[in-house]
């Protein structure tokens, strides 16, 4: 997280290491469940950071962080081998990352020379540029924010409440992330038909109410702590508020086009 | 949809708080409409007798907020309805603006002075004056409501 999150964010990192341990012992029942929920919070965030911090395109990113998952987590048990001592772990694994992915993309080059396509011409090798968290921890904050919207809105569709959604997305959503003006307020009424302000202005309320407590409930997922959950929820908002606005988006499937 | 969207981020940070002071739902443009709504709105889309004063019980919740305060006809109960209604509404951030609903408070106010020649308000008169005032200044509502204000004007000057 920024500066502003970092204290919560260390505390974090007890949880982080907890399940890394779990992880760590993945023949067993028990390990392969810490696995995937390890890989389920930090494959996304792995993917933002080869896209969006080196600068590597869509699909070799998710490729990279494949054969990252495949080759060192899984063949060669990375984390059996992290050291704590070292540091959070996603630091550490940041770090190993960008160096399987150094390696592959230079192998690759090599393999075909003619292929333009490598670390040096694509981003800075690791150890020129110590890793930073800044967009993995913007990337993770909005793919945990980008996962209770889906949430919100599968939740209010199985509900048969469209209307909670559609005032949500178009009066708060699509204005933050859109940087458009809200849908106006007749046609909204025309479009859910609300038979007065106060049912659409209670409307967006159920809806923010919702997904804040499905926030709450994606966060308490990887993060069991009571109080940590405030924690990580205060460092998911700031992370958002200065992450300084421009990032392409994790959460498609949200919004309908 | 577009893969590079630009995020507002720190509108986006709000939904993350239930009592974010700069989380406004309603902007000033939209005002009239808001209120041509409410005021066409029937009294029981949003009040409920239970949740209301003893003489809610009388009153008759099928009628319009227009009619409650517009109608010559109209009754006191009602009245006193839409008065503790739009009282709440003020206090309230995710609900009606809060100007609309002061508009609705005032406009009670007024409907008791001119339709009933009651006061319904503890406010003293120069605090009504100014309710008054303050409502006709604004560029956004109906005719009828700045009527009603007109006339709790004179009401008030003639007492």
């Amino acid at each position: 997280m920024g500066e502003t999150g970092r204290h919560s964010s260390e505390a974090n990192s007890a949880t982080d290491w907890s399940m890394v341990d779990h992880a760590a012992h993945f023949d067993s029942p028990e390990g392969r469940e810490a696995l995937n929920a390890l890989l389920a919070r930090y494959v996304p965030a792995m993917r933002a950071h080869l896209r969006f911090k080196r600068r590597i395109d869509q699909d070799l990113a998710e490729d990279l962080v494949q054969g990252f998952v495949s080759d060192k987590i899984l063949a060669r048990n990375l984390l059996a081998y992290a050291d704590r001592k070292r540091g959070r772990f996603r630091n550490l694994l940041l770090t190993a990352l960008d160096r399987y992915a150094y390696s592959a993309l230079r192998s690759r080059a090599h393999k075909q020379a003619s292929q333009t396509t490598s670390w040096d011409d694509a981003v800075q090798p690791a150890s020129a540029e110590p890793v930073t968290s800044d967009v993995f921890d913007e990337a993770w904050a909005l793919e945990v924010w980008a996962e209770a919207l889906r949430r919100t809105k599968s939740h209010c569709a199985a509900g048969g409440r469209a209307d909670l959604w559609g005032v949500f997305e178009a009066r708060a959503l699509r204005p933050a992330i859109e940087d458009r003006a809200p849908l106006p307020y007749t046609e909204l009424v025309e479009r859910y038909g609300f038979l007065s302000p106060v049912q659409a202005a209670n409307a967006f309320n159920t809806a923010k109410q919702l997904f804040q407590r499905i926030l709450k409930s994606v966060v308490a997922e990887y993060i069991k702590e009571d109080d940590e959950i405030v924690g990580e929820l205060s460092d998911l908002k700031r992370v958002l508020a200065f992450s300084g606005g421009t990032l392409r988006t994790l959460g498609e499937g949200v919004l309908d086009s | 949809m577009d893969d590079s969207l630009q995020f507002d981020s720190r509108r986006l940070a709000h939904l993350f708080d239930a009592d974010d002071p700069e989380a406004v739902l309603w902007q000033q443009e939209e005002f009239e409409a808001i209120l041509q709504h409410q005021l066409d709105a029937r009294l029981d889309t949003d009040i409920h007798p239970g949740a209301s004063v003893t003489s809610s019980r009388a009153a008759p919740l099928r009628q319009t907020f227009r009619e409650v305060l517009c109608n010559p006809q109209t009754s006191l109960a009602s009245i006193e309805l839409v008065k503790k209604f739009s009282k709440e509404q003020m206090s309230t951030r995710l609900g009606l603006p809060y100007d609309v609903a002061a508009v609705l408070y005032y406009a009670s106010i007024g409907a008791a002075l001119v339709h009933m020649n009651k006061r319904i308000s503890s406010l003293d008169e120069t605090s009504l004056r100014t309710g008054f005032d303050w409502l006709l200044a604004l560029p956004w509502i109906d005719e009828p409501i700045r009527e009603l204000a007109r006339q709790s004007v004179a009401r008030l000057k003639a007492t």
